[in-house]
């Protein structure tokens, strides 16, 4: 036997076991990313602590002026009342939401394709660059994701075999999904189309499954009686008082639209998002401007077979954001990803599926490797990079406020509708929006201009106006800038 | 080739079930869609102030409106379709000589096909086998299964003057046709003799030309996935428009219809083309069983598949003038002309390739005052759906394989097309039915030059700059050299043929059955 080489051909096959240690690993991996490199606290954010610390029932007819949904707010309310205002306490519900994406990817892609498409499908999840921007923001986002993702997953289950529980699981991720974002409506829709295409495909049992699927609506519908009120009048204030409109523009489209108009690169570019994150306005329209590599794609795809369940997977992800396209035609700030963001996770499953689907295994490895190795990049360039026009370093620019100023100093910001920011980081400090005008000069007195969203014109005209009436009467004495927040400081 | 490895003797119902699997409401759905999409494409691209570098601008729009005609043509033939499968059971047993022609390939290629010949159901059936070869294993082997043997003296007019020698020496009133490498099914006969019985006005039922080797994956399943585009919903929307025309192979003709036209015509590379727009020129119909009844080999290797398809455009582009002066009705002679253009589509491949490069070199560019993002918007739509429309017709079967084949041998048919056009006599070369080892470069040299072009100019691209306007010619030049790359990697491989299949391969082939 000498030389001979025994090789044992039947290798064991990994065990549920191995899957929970790496599902696990996984998991512990994603929360870490999730918890550093952690960014300043967004307006959106701010808005929410503020309304999260106030009595329950206040901060519910707070929202009646709001255009959200009550879930993340009422679990803010209690991680407020728990944990604090810190910086991570406050999103500590987004960080578990974002946290269990882990293994709920793990768990549908196990179970709609197969173990090697959920680990993989988790694998992306950990490092998903998008998955953990929204982990680390104190709003629904994370939430929204975590909830489509079980609809979904849940949705096909019940198409397979129909079983009471996967109904229950079912209704109850869907009605969660409307209570986090009125957005995922448009999701509803796609996935009762799909119920209709099953129903009219079926032959024998068509009439068990509309009955199950009657059922179904209807505890969805009792679930989200309690939310009219609340939609109501959000409805209300919404029309009278063209709510949302002050809201700032979606960041970062600057390079891929022309005009302040909608363009297809507009929508390339938040699929970009959607997947590898946000970046620089540079980078973007470097990417989306090499889109025939798409066409690659969809010619690669051919032959390549299609199920029905990934055939919902797709619409599920593309059809809402189609559609939010086609509306922002009309209303330019209804196209944006944080509103079909629920399309990333089924986009992350149907990508694991995409990688995982050649048999040869050195070729499966060195893609899913090269996929996750982008994922990183991307998630490395939009947590890092300060370019990222999503980043907006308050934190840093009134941390740097803080410590240079005295009391009696003054800080005027604008616009004005980063006040809620300036309060969190910035309580202790004399602050006021520079649309309320400069403070008269006092001596000894120093003035603080903090100024962001400059890329906007008119605030970008309002700083500048100040600055020059303040140059004329006062020394600058120093100037600093963080990610998107600028500094001035006069004498 | 043992029987046992042999894939022709496997069983393909899942194949032909997948091949005949109606198609034609999902594309009469999508064309609802494509064609506002189309007008809203080329009514854009079309608009006057699009004209950017006049000359570049004039060839893109002749390779657009060339697609858009193929495309046209391709939705109208494919919207609706007649499908027929089963055996429709003939009135009587009638008599049916089958040939099967030979030029010098192997005995293990033939016998299978003689072996199953002679075991033909539904009809009295007299096999002849016609050996241009001079071959005495040929004798022998038609000796060992009771076929006639024929061969010929003066060996004029290749595969078709083989024929006609047979049909002066035989008499029955049907006869069918089967290349050496087709194995029929035994049941070939019961399922299209019905057709030609019933309706005394039909000229030839024609079957698929399946490629069982295709299971061995590499160049024949490729090739094969061109073929079961054909022959799945084209084939089924040319039966509905009475316009099918004769593959060849797997073929039963009436007598009387070739006695009329004076048999296969020998003149021609694609003898069954030109046949086809006779007989339906005088008035005969012909019929399509989309039904797997035969089995055969495709090409083994880059060299017979170029040699193969490089045969079908020169005989297609020649007989376009026959075409178009035949007494046929205006659809007919719209779907010749339709499968003979498709043999133009390799220079609308070379357009496409040289847009970016003369962009990235030179800055010239076929469209002006239109952003990028206008064009995707109005071309995008167009492309998804159109793609989409090939997805669905092909029932899946299509492949990026198939079609980076098509694009990688794109020299091909402007090799054929000059030919033709300049009228150069081409000959008849038959498709060799064994792989050859080692790597076939000479084969694909026009592709690899185009990817070595595309890869310097995307090279000086980056290296000039890195604007958005560069990046995406650049991005072009890379999907084509992959679409290139991924057509010519058959050839590029050391492959051992049939000789060097793999045991897992064969292992493969079996576990389908």
């Amino acid at each position: 036997m000498d030389g001979e080489v025994i090789i044992d051909p039947v290798k064991p096959h990994p065990t549920a076991r191995s899957d929970l240690t790496a599902v696990l690993a996984l998991t512990i991996a994603g929360l870490g990313l999730r918890l550093i490199v952690t960014r300043s606290i967004w307006l959106d954010e701010a808005i929410s602590i503020t309304q999260a610390q106030l009595p329950f029932h206040e901060m519910m007819a707070r929202l009646t002026q709001d255009v959200h949904p009550p879930l993340h707010h009422a679990l803010l309310w209690v991680a407020v009342r728990l944990l604090g205002t810190g910086e991570l306490a406050v999103r500590i519900p987004s960080i578990i939401a974002g946290t269990l994406l882990i293994p709920t990817l793990y768990g549908a892609g196990r179970d709609l394709y197969d173990r090697r498409v959920g680990l993989v499908a988790a694998t992306f999840g950990t490092v998903a660059p998008i998955a953990i921007w929204y982990s680390q923001e104190a709003r629904m986002y994370s939430m929204f994701m975590l909830f489509a993702l079980i609809a979904v997953w849940a949705q096909v289950r019940v198409l397979r075999a129909g079983r009471p529980g996967a109904w229950i699981v079912y209704s109850i991720a869907t009605a969660a999904m409307i209570w986090t974002q009125y957005f995922a409506l448009l999701q509803v829709a796609v996935q009762q189309a799909a119920f209709v295409v099953s129903f009219w495909r079926q032959r024998g049992t068509r009439w068990r499954l509309a009955l199950a699927w009657a059922a179904s609506i209807l505890a969805i519908v009792l679930l989200l009686i309690p939310l009219r009120p609340l939609l109501e009048a959000q409805l209300h204030a919404y029309v009278n008082n063209d709510a949302g409109s002050a809201l700032p523009a979606q960041a970062g489209l600057g390079a891929t639209q022309r005009q302040s108009q909608l363009s297809v690169y507009a929508f390339i570019a938040n699929t970009i998002w959607g997947l590898w994150g946000y970046h620089a306005d540079t980078v973007m329209a470097q990417i989306v401007a090499m889109w025939p590599l798409g066409m690659l794609l969809m010619l690669v795809l051919l032959g390549r077979g299609y199920s029905g369940m990934s055939m919902l997977l797709l619409s599920v992800a593309a059809v809402p954001a189609l559609i939010l396209f086609g509306v922002g035609e009309v209303q330019r700030n209804l196209f944006e990803l944080r509103y079909f963001v629920g399309a990333v996770p089924v986009g992350l499953l149907l990508m694991a599926r995409l990688a995982s689907s050649t048999e040869n295994p050195g070729p499966r490895r060195l893609i899913v490797v090269l996929v996750v190795a982008t994922l990183a990049v991307g998630l490395a360039d939009q947590q890092l990079n300060g370019a990222n026009p999503r980043l907006y370093d308050f934190r840093g620019a009134l941390a740097g406020v803080s410590a240079r100023a005295r009391p009696g100093d003054v800080v005027v910001y604008e616009p004005q509708f980063i006040g809620p920011v300036v309060d969190y980081y910035a309580a202790e400090l004399h602050a006021q929006p520079l649309s309320a005008g400069l403070p008269l000069p006092r001596r000894g007195q120093r003035i603080f201009v903090v100024g962001s969203f400059l890329d906007d014109p008119s605030s970008a005209a309002r700083v500048g106006d100040a600055l020059h009436q303040l140059s004329e009467k006062r020394r600058p004495d120093d100037e600093f800038r963080r990610p998107n927040v600028q500094v001035w400081v006069f004498q | 080739m043992t029987p046992s490895t042999d894939p022709r003797l496997l069983d393909v119902r899942r194949e032909s079930a997948r091949l005949a699997r109606p198609t034609g409401t999902r594309v009469w759905l999508l064309l609802i869609v494509n064609v506002p999409l189309s007008i809203w494409y080329f009514s854009w691209l079309l608009a006057p102030q699009r004209v950017g570098n006049r000359a570049l601008y004039g060839i893109l729009v002749v390779a657009e409106l060339f697609n858009l005609v193929q495309a046209a043509g391709f939705w109208w033939t494919c919207a609706d379709e007649r499908s027929r499968r089963g055996a429709v059971r003939p009135a009587y047993l009638a008599d049916v000589d089958v040939l099967v022609p030979v030029y010098g390939e192997p005995v293990d290629v033939v016998e299978p096909t003689i072996a199953a010949a002679v075991r033909l159901r539904g009809a009295r059936v007299h096999v002849a086998l016609l050996d241009d070869g001079d071959s005495p294993q040929m004798e022998a082997l038609a000796a060992r299964y009771r076929a006639t043997y024929v061969r010929r003296l003066s060996r004029t007019g290749a595969k078709a003057g083989n024929l006609n020698n047979a049909l002066r020496l035989t008499s029955a009133p049907f006869v069918a046709v089967f290349d050496c490498d087709h194995v029929p099914d035994p049941g070939f006969l019961e399922a299209t003799l019905g057709y030609l019985i019933a309706d005394s006005r039909v000229a030839f039922v024609q079957t698929p030309q399946y490629y069982a080797n295709a299971i061995q994956g590499g160049l024949p399943a490729a090739a094969w996935a061109q073929q079961a585009l054909f022959f799945g919903a084209i084939a089924r929307g040319k039966d509905r428009l009475g316009a099918m025309f004769c593959c060849g192979t797997n073929v039963l003709f009436r007598r009387a219809a070739l006695e009329r036209v004076g048999g296969f015509p020998e003149n021609s590379l694609t003898e069954d083309f030109e046949l086809s727009i006779r007989l339906h020129a005088l008035g005969w119909r012909s019929r399509y069983v989309s039904e797997v009844l035969a089995q055969g080999l495709g090409p083994e290797d880059m060299a017979a598949y170029v040699s193969q398809q490089h045969r079908w455009a020169r005989g297609c582009l020649s007989a376009l003038p026959a075409a178009l002066r035949a007494n046929l009705p205006w659809r007919l002679r719209a779907q010749y002309v339709l499968s003979a253009m498709f043999f133009l589509s390799g220079w609308s491949v070379l357009i496409y390739m040289l847009l970016p490069v003369v962009r990235i070199l030179t800055g010239a560019q076929p469209l002006a005052s239109a952003s990028a993002d206008q064009f995707l918007l109005h071309f995008a739509p167009y492309f998804t759906a159109s793609l989409l429309t090939v997805v669905l017709a092909g029932a899946g079967m299509y492949t990026f394989a198939a079609f980076a084949l098509t694009a990688a041998t794109f020299w091909l048919h402007i090799h054929a097309s000059l030919k033709a056009l300049l009228r150069r006599p081409g000959r008849f070369v038959v498709t060799p039915k064994r792989g050859r080892a080692g790597r076939q470069i000479r084969a694909v040299l026009p592709a690899l030059i185009a990817i070595c072009v595309l890869g310097i100019s995307a090279w000086v691209g980056l290296l000039r700059d890195r604007s958005p306007a560069t990046l995406n010619n650049v991005a072009f030049a890379a999907l084509h050299m992959c679409v290139l790359l991924s057509g010519a990697g058959p050839a590029l491989r050391r492959s051992g043929g049939v000789a060097g299949q793999t045991d897992a391969q064969q292992r493969r082939g079996r576990s389908a059955a």
